[in-house]
């Protein structure tokens, strides 16, 4: 009998334990990137025909993980 | 259009994203450019960025090409304006013809306009019927456009 509540209580620890290291791991968030431009859109002044128009779109990472950019799309 | 951008950014880092777009042919269109950018973000897998503007012509030449229509012995002559805009104002500083032989021609400045505007005159002098074409080249002090070509068809009946 005495054997038994010992190995219950073991258990009982066992799953406590188990139970809430994974409640702790949960709640830590993930290291995750978080991408926030500056703008996203600009409106230049009127240009003539032929000259180039260059814009620079600053981006900061406000997260925890390093920010990939595997590509950008352009029609 | 053109783009450059970061790779990889450390938390709390900065990077960019730099698009460049040519405009050659835009004249006279409001352009809108988008480019959309991947990210790892979990939030933000793709965002979008826009660019827009005007695009306008180095100078507003009217009519476009010079047409010399009319009897052989009568006055036939043209004029086209020549109008820089705002942002790229200029002068004209020489004026030629490829041929010259079937035209005559000079140019007047608007002095009172701003910027000012250019009339080039155009008169046949061909004294016989027939057809011709020739080109004037009219060279400016702008960097956009150092030169116009106006062409001139000339039909004397």
């Amino acid at each position: 009998m005495r054997l038994k509540t010992n190995s219950l209580i073991t258990a009982l620890v066992c799953f406590l334990v188990i139970t809430s290291s994974g409640y702790t791991g949960a709640k830590e968030p993930n290291p995750s990137p978080k991408a926030i431009f500056e703008h996203t859109t600009f409106k230049f002044s009127p240009v003539i025909a032929g000259t180039e128009v260059t814009h620079l779109f600053r981006l900061t990472n406000k997260g925890t993980a390093p920010l990939n950019i595997p590509g950008v799309y352009v029609k | 259009m053109a783009v450059s951008y970061s790779r990889q950014i450390p938390p709390g880092g900065t990077g960019e994203v730099t698009l460049k777009i040519k405009t050659n042919g835009d004249a006279g269109k409001k352009i809108s450019k988008l480019a959309t950018v991947y990210t790892d973000d979990p939030n933000n897998a793709t965002i979008e960025l826009i660019m827009t503007g005007d695009v306008i012509s180095a100078a507003d030449v009217h009519p476009k090409i010079a047409r010399l229509i009319g009897q052989a012995g009568k006055s036939i002559q043209t004029d086209i304006t020549i109008t820089p805009p705002v942002i790229n104002k200029f002068d004209i500083t020489g004026v030629a013809a490829k041929d010259g032989t079937n035209i005559q021609f000079k140019i007047e400045k608007k002095v009172k306009s701003d910027p000012h505007q250019f009339i080039l005159h155009i008169t046949n002098i061909k004294p016989d019927p027939g057809r011709y074409f020739d080109k004037i080249t009219l060279k400016t002090t702008s960097t956009i456009n150092p030169e116009i070509i106006i062409r001139v068809f000339g039909i004397i009946r």
